[in-house]
């Protein structure tokens, strides 16, 4: 069947790579939506070149005092004084030039601008599916996010090996769904095509639903089945002895400068890292009230004899206090146990670390310290260096996934975990340590952060500092793309980097997954708790029975 | 309003393509109850038969401008008689003040079906001018089974030495008085108009 003509070109446009063209069709007014033209790059050779529409404005328009009497129709008015009101119905539309494919080469654009007049056509679901599409489905890095937006016939496969290498992004507004899209992406990796190890910073609970996976029929492929796991809170331990100077000083913010060098010869005396051990000092035990100690006995130490590196009893009474406040109530750090990488990540699985209810700090040393450990397996692995521990080598690539990324690499403020994020989203392309940073504003993550994340998932976001923020940060986002931001519905996504051949809006899929998530009504909530603490105990009362008047006969 | 019944007023006596055509008024002599000023105020719907005289095709005109001489004080006397002296010479003498119409014309109606602009054909002088019945004007606005008015745009682009641009105006009125169905839609036509003699067309 011969494709659709929609519109005639008209022209370049403003800007470089675009075309104008003319229709009188309201499906080629779409912004977003994709039509072709015919294109002979070399003779006798015809492609057909994507476009994508940009922005359109009506061709004429209606006089504006006809609009003045809102029960008259001005296309009544326009059509009794002879005008041809379907006139107002043709629009001059910008649309961006996408490319055509080519045999070897991928996705190209062609060298020589569109002739004007030739025609437009709606492009088919193959034409669409070809070109927009890095991955075939099936394959191995493929993950399916959904359908072109307004085209179910077309199914949009990102390509998540650029996910793990140069990392992605999740941008919206909250209740937009951010957690649903992010649960659909995870669903991906874990499908036998693709069988990751990620990796799910929680702060909320909120991807445990996740756990069906390890049930439903789209993850398994004999002998593959997905695998899930929960890192309860509480359940992921910190051994103190194993932790950093920089794990211990994130413990402790806005310590100044005279604290911290403190801390530091105090904590580098604790690892045995002074040879001979100063006067009076003693190698401490390697738990946390040994450290607590080693603080008491720097405070008592004679001065003035050489030992500069001693404490001011007060200084040490504040540090101490600091420290023991912090640790000695920490679900995370102890002196027993330490959860390794083995028993936390693996192929083909999908790793919840929930962190509701732990305290904003604690989760920051949680995060910084299983990251940087993380961090470090991968380089040891690719440099051919063994593990400290045969439980922490991971000898495969990681996804990491962190929710509530505003938290964790705040905007003009240095956390551990910004530092460690900064450098797995620099350097974790050559370790195979992917990361997925979600937050629903933009304008509140470390700009070098987001900056590092090539590949976006954009759903709503109305906030317009959020939205030049993730204007600035995002590689290839269009002027276009802005307008789009505010305009998307709950479920409609704007995938845009190396992830996708080109920005697209995708109608993200159904999950297989519980969507764990979801927006709850608030006034359900306090209505259900009333009718709990009243109606129940109405219940229990014996009350009489109320007797009901017999009906009178009528007359 | 138009009279009901199809009655002539004048006669052609200068014809334009596009511009307008020039009707003498029936004088007392040359009918039995002479058309007075209630017959051809402005905005007056008139026909002009194509072919003969009582045929059913015919030009749509309006009346746009009306003229009216006495020829005692016009270049059409040498002023050498007076209208005493002209009764005394000749005793049917009749009364020789003339009053002529200018007609914009505004369509056709040929083969049974209207269209509205400029007419393709010309009627020819001497032609009589004839009132349009209210039935006629409603049948006249009615193109394809929807109310139309496509002549404003030509009136409209007429210069101001042959349309007055407020006659559009006055002539909306009349039509809104003779569509009450479509009045909303011409008063809003008609509040645009007058906010351009006004303010000027780009105010």
């Amino acid at each position: 069947m011969a494709a659709k003509k929609v519109g005639r070109i008209y022209g370049p446009g403003e800007q470089p790579g675009q075309i104008v063209f003319i229709t009188n069709q309201d499906a080629a007014r779409a912004v977003g939506e994709f039509f072709y033209y015919e294109h002979a790059p070399t003779p006798g050779q015809n492609t057909k070149v994507l476009i994508r529409v940009v922005q359109s404005v009506p061709f004429k328009e209606i006089p504006v005092a006809y609009m003045a009497n809102p029960d008259v129709d001005p296309k009544v008015l326009l059509n009794a004084l002879g005008a041809d009101a379907t006139m107002t119905d043709v629009s001059k539309v910008e649309a961006q030039i996408i490319g055509f494919k080519h045999l070897n080469k991928g996705l190209l654009r062609p060298t020589t601008p569109p002739r004007a007049g030739i025609p437009l056509f709606e492009a088919d679901s193959q034409l669409l599916t070809d070109i927009l599409n890095k991955k075939k489905e099936g394959e191995p890095g493929a993950l399916v996010m959904g359908t072109l937006r307004g085209r179910p016939d077309v199914k949009i496969i990102v390509d998540g090996a650029q996910i793990l290498s140069t990392h992605a992004s999740v941008l919206a507004a909250t209740g937009s769904g951010k957690s649903y899209t992010v649960g659909v992406v995870v669903e991906e990796f874990e499908r036998a095509n693709n069988r990751a190890a990620v990796l799910i910073v929680d702060p909320h609970g909120e991807y445990q639903t996740l756990k069906e996976i390890a049930d439903k029929e789209q993850f398994k492929a004999p002998p593959y089945e997905a695998k899930y796991k929960r890192l309860a809170p509480g359940e992921f331990k910190v051994k103190f002895s194993e932790m950093t100077f920089e794990d211990l000083a994130s413990i402790l913010p806005d310590m100044s400068d005279v604290s911290e060098g403190n801390l530091q010869r105090a904590f580098r005396i604790f690892k045995g890292l002074v040879n001979p051990l100063p006067a009076g000092i003693t190698q401490p035990p390697q738990t946390i009230q040994g450290f607590l100690g080693l603080i008491d006995q720097m405070a008592l130490a004679p001065s003035g004899t050489g030992n500069a590196t001693m404490l001011q009893a007060g200084t040490a009474a504040a540090l101490r206090w600091r420290l023991e406040n912090s640790l000695e109530y920490s679900q995370i750090v102890n002196d027993d146990k330490q959860t390794y990488l083995k028993e936390i990540l693996n192929p083909g699985q999908a790793t919840v670390l929930d962190l509701a209810g732990i305290p904003a700090w604690e989760q920051q040393i949680g995060v910084s310290v299983l990251l940087d450990r993380i961090f470090k397996s991968r380089l040891r692995h690719k440099v051919g260096k063994k593990a400290g521990h045969e439980a922490d080598a991971l000898d495969f690539p990681v996804l990491i996934i962190v929710e509530e990324a505003h938290r964790f690499a705040p905007r003009d403020d240095k956390t551990r975990t910004s530092k460690i994020l900064k450098t797995l989203l620099s350097e974790g392309r050559k370790f195979g340590t992917g990361c997925v940073i979600i937050s629903q504003r933009p304008g509140k993550i470390d700009a070098d952060v987001l900056s590092q994340c090539l590949s976006q998932f954009f759903l709503r976001i109305n906030n317009p500092t959020d939205q030049q923020f993730a204007r600035d940060s995002s590689e290839g986002f269009t002027a276009d793309m802005t307008g789009i931001l505010p305009t998307l519905n709950p479920g409609e996504a704007l995938l845009s980097g190396p992830m996708v051949a080109t920005p697209v809006i995708v109608d993200v899929r159904e999950r297989f997954t519980k969507h764990g998530g979801a927006t709850e009504d608030p006034m359900k909530g306090v209505r259900d708790a009333w009718d709990k603490q009243n109606m129940d105990g109405a219940k229990s009362e014996a009350k009489p029975p109320v007797r009901q008047a017999a009906p009178r006969a009528m007359r | 309003m138009n009279k009901n019944a199809s009655e002539k007023i004048g006669q052609l006596i200068q014809t334009a393509d596009f511009g307008n055509h020039v009707a003498l008024v029936l004088r007392p002599h040359e009918a039995e109850k002479a058309p007075g000023p209630d017959d051809y105020r402005i905005g007056t719907f008139v026909k002009i038969p194509i072919g003969k005289d009582g045929g059913v095709d015919y030009v749509v005109g309006v009346v746009n401008n009306v003229k009216a001489y006495n020829p005692n004080y016009a270049y059409l006397n040498a002023g050498l008689r007076t209208s005493d002296k002209t009764k005394t010479f000749f005793a049917e003498g009749y009364d020789e003040n003339l009053t002529t119409l200018d007609i914009f014309p505004v369509g056709v109606k040929r083969d049974g079906s209207v269209s509205q602009g400029v007419p393709d054909y010309a009627p020819r002088v001497d032609s009589g001018v004839y009132l349009m019945t209210d039935g006629e004007v409603k049948e006249f606005h009615d193109v394809d089974g929807g109310f139309a008015i496509a002549y404003v745009a030509s009136l409209r682009q007429a210069p101001a030495s042959d349309i007055h641009p407020e006659f559009v105006v006055k002539l909306l009125r009349r039509i809104a008085n003779l569509f009450p169905e479509q009045k909303p839609l011409i008063e809003n036509l008609e509040r645009h108009l007058k906010w351009e003699l006004a303010a000027g067309r780009d105010a």
